[in-house]
């Protein structure tokens, strides 16, 4: 357990070499590193000796790492309650839409980091903000949005059509 | 568990995700799509928190997605049933209606009646200063069922009538401004005209100026909240065949459906005085014409004038009036802004609840977006003219296009040249 000693640090390496140190509570907002230090204890983790995090460079990490510092009193998340009301919605607190506001390319970066880090409420609120982006779009909308290649043969487009000419006539 | 056996399963957890369809086309290399290169679990995570109108939508982009968005319904239990997402999501009504919505977003030459949910052409001469009555396409007969009236029409004289279509067909328009053709950039502008107009009210010479506007919310991170149509609206009361008085301005403004709401009926009804008009001091004749103040309405005498907003509708008014040594100078100026939508209120009903919809329905929830006072005013006046900033971007825009053309059509001539060249060898 952690004491009331200086907090007990963790070191994360990303894979561009860069080693951040932060607070094991800060850290264990990322199940997957609370559970590597449940398996292996925390005398093994040193400024020397950090975890590596192998598909994620450091700018993101920062990121990720800024935002876990920001929400480190959060109570944990149960596995139970999570699950319809709040998939529905798309509201984000504030502190952290004005956090997701990045480009698209970091954006990504960090719903995977937060997927491979296993930071589900992360997750949840990069998944958010792409759903934001793409909810009262139209398709050409979103093709520029995301710079999606319309990619749909004729015959494809023919049944799309028939599908809308469908919707319209009932 | 080692550690070395735990970090050696880290890196193996740590491999891309398998899911990179090939959405590149042939021959030329694109931007990448980072949307596209995500992993299909993450995908299905982000369509699962879209509705399912914007998940169909999703799924008319381009085949990865389409593939996925339909794969990942066919688990839902709800959808289950023959696997037909598609018909799923349609056979609900209101789902059917917010896709139809969305898809109209990219049909310019079409537009969706709010009320009767059908798709039908945009009538170009019909505006809100030449108000057309259509045939309803459900219903084919001539009549207005379907008109939805956002009316600005707070009475007076030829005051335009802007319904629901007018205001969302021009919205779309000045979104969509480079890719329109010469009619429909000129039935935006038309919507957009300003329209002045003189009459006899009462004893009173009115004269009406309307100014419709689409303005660009910067501020505003919300795509489909971003432009705005608003309208403002003066009414000049001058000496018609008798002098401006109280009593004679409050019946002019009484003609106005929407004051008349607004304004206590007890408004000041002596028309003995008109010398007390002549005083330089406006107070009398302000303080007699302040309306009965509704609830959360407010109040504001900044010396300018009086303001003041309509408790249940984004519509505020500045009441003024300035004297001259003349009783022919004095005149009575009524300026009111009003927010009629954005393309979110597509449906009746949201439109409803955000506009002014003709006096006797003006008994929505003023929308929150305009419970600080004057913000409605503000964001007339201080923000950018939509339509202006889209011909400004177009002018710089088809500039750069206009050169790209020429220089690809050039070396084109030269690609060909050579190939000629090497032929005749």
């Amino acid at each position: 357990m952690a004491d009331a000693k200086p907090a007990p640090k963790i070191w994360v390496q990303s894979n561009d070499s860069a080693i951040i140190e932060l607070d094991r509570q800060v850290a264990e907002r990322s199940v997957l590193i609370k559970n590597l230090i449940e398996d292996i204890g925390d005398e093994g983790i040193t400024a020397q000796n950090p975890i590596p995090i192998p598909n994620v460079n450091e700018a993101v990490l920062r990121k990720v790492v800024e935002w876990c510092e920001h929400h480190r009193n959060d109570p944990p998340q149960t596995q139970d309650d999570d699950n319809d009301a709040r998939k529905k919605t798309t509201e984000i607190e504030e502190w952290d839409q004005k956090f997701m506001q990045v480009d698209q390319e970091m954006l990504f970066e960090i719903i995977l980091a937060s997927n491979y880090l296993d930071i589900k409420p992360l997750l949840d609120v990069g998944c958010k903000t792409v759903a934001n982006m793409i909810k009262g779009k139209s398709p050409e909308e979103i093709r520029k949005t995301f710079n999606i290649t319309n990619d749909f043969t004729p015959e494809e487009e023919e049944q799309i059509r028939r599908e809308n000419e469908w919707a319209e006539d009932r | 568990m080692s550690k070395t056996k735990f970090l050696s399963l880290l890196k193996k957890a740590a491999r891309p995700g398998s899911f990179a369809p090939n959405v590149e086309p042939q021959g030329e290399t694109t931007a990448p799509c980072p949307l596209l290169e995500l992993p299909l679990d993450l995908v299905a995570l982000i369509a699962d928190h879209l509705p399912a109108e914007n998940q169909l939508v999703l799924a008319q982009t381009c085949r990865a997605l389409r593939r996925t968005v339909l794969e990942i319904n066919l688990y839902m239990p709800e959808h289950r049933r023959g696997g037909d997402f598609v018909g799923h999501v349609l056979r609900e009504e209101s789902a059917r209606r917010a896709y139809l919505s969305l898809l109209n977003r990219d049909q310019m030459n079409r537009v969706l009646c709010a009320k009767c949910r059908t798709l039908y052409p945009v009538n170009y001469r019909d505006t809100p200063h030449t108000p057309i009555n259509l045939p309803c396409p459900l219903t084919r007969k001539y009549s207005t069922p379907c008109t939805v009236l956002l009316s600005n029409n707070f009475g007076g004289p030829a005051a335009p009538v802007f319904k629901h279509i007018h205001v969302q067909t021009a919205l779309k328009y000045v979104r969509n401004w480079d890719i329109l053709n010469s009619v429909q950039r000129d039935y935006a502008e038309r919507v957009l005209g300003e329209l002045h107009s003189t009459d006899l009210e009462g004893d009173l010479n009115v004269r009406c100026s309307v100014y419709p506007k689409i303005v660009e919310d910067t501020a505003e991170t919300h795509p489909e909240r971003r432009i705005n149509f608003l309208v403002k609206t003066v009414y000049t009361y001058r000496m018609g065949t008798r002098p401006v008085t109280a009593a004679r301005l409050s019946d002019a403004i009484q003609t106005l459906y929407h004051f008349n709401w607004i304004m206590s009926k007890s408004l000041a009804d002596d028309d003995s005085d008109p010398s007390s008009l002549s005083t330089k001091d406006p107070s009398p004749l302000l303080h007699q014409l302040v309306p009965e103040v509704p609830p959360q309405a407010f109040w504001e005498d900044d010396g300018d004038g009086v303001t003041g907003a309509c408790s249940h509708c984004p519509t505020e008014y500045l009441w003024k009036t300035s004297f001259g040594d003349h009783l022919f100078q004095t005149e009575a100026t009524l300026c009111i802004w009003s927010y009629l939508g954005n393309e979110e209120s597509m449906e009746a009903g949201s439109a409803a609840k955000q506009c002014h919809i003709s006096h006797s329905m003006c008994t929505a929830a003023q929308s929150p977006r305009f419970s600080v006072p004057g913000s409605v005013k503000r964001l007339y006046e201080g923000h950018n003219d939509a339509l202006s900033l889209a011909k400004s971007r177009e002018t710089r825009e088809s500039q750069a296009h206009r050169r790209d053309v020429r220089s690809w059509l050039a070396s084109k001539r030269r690609q060909i040249a050579k190939l000629g060249g090497g032929r005749r060898d």
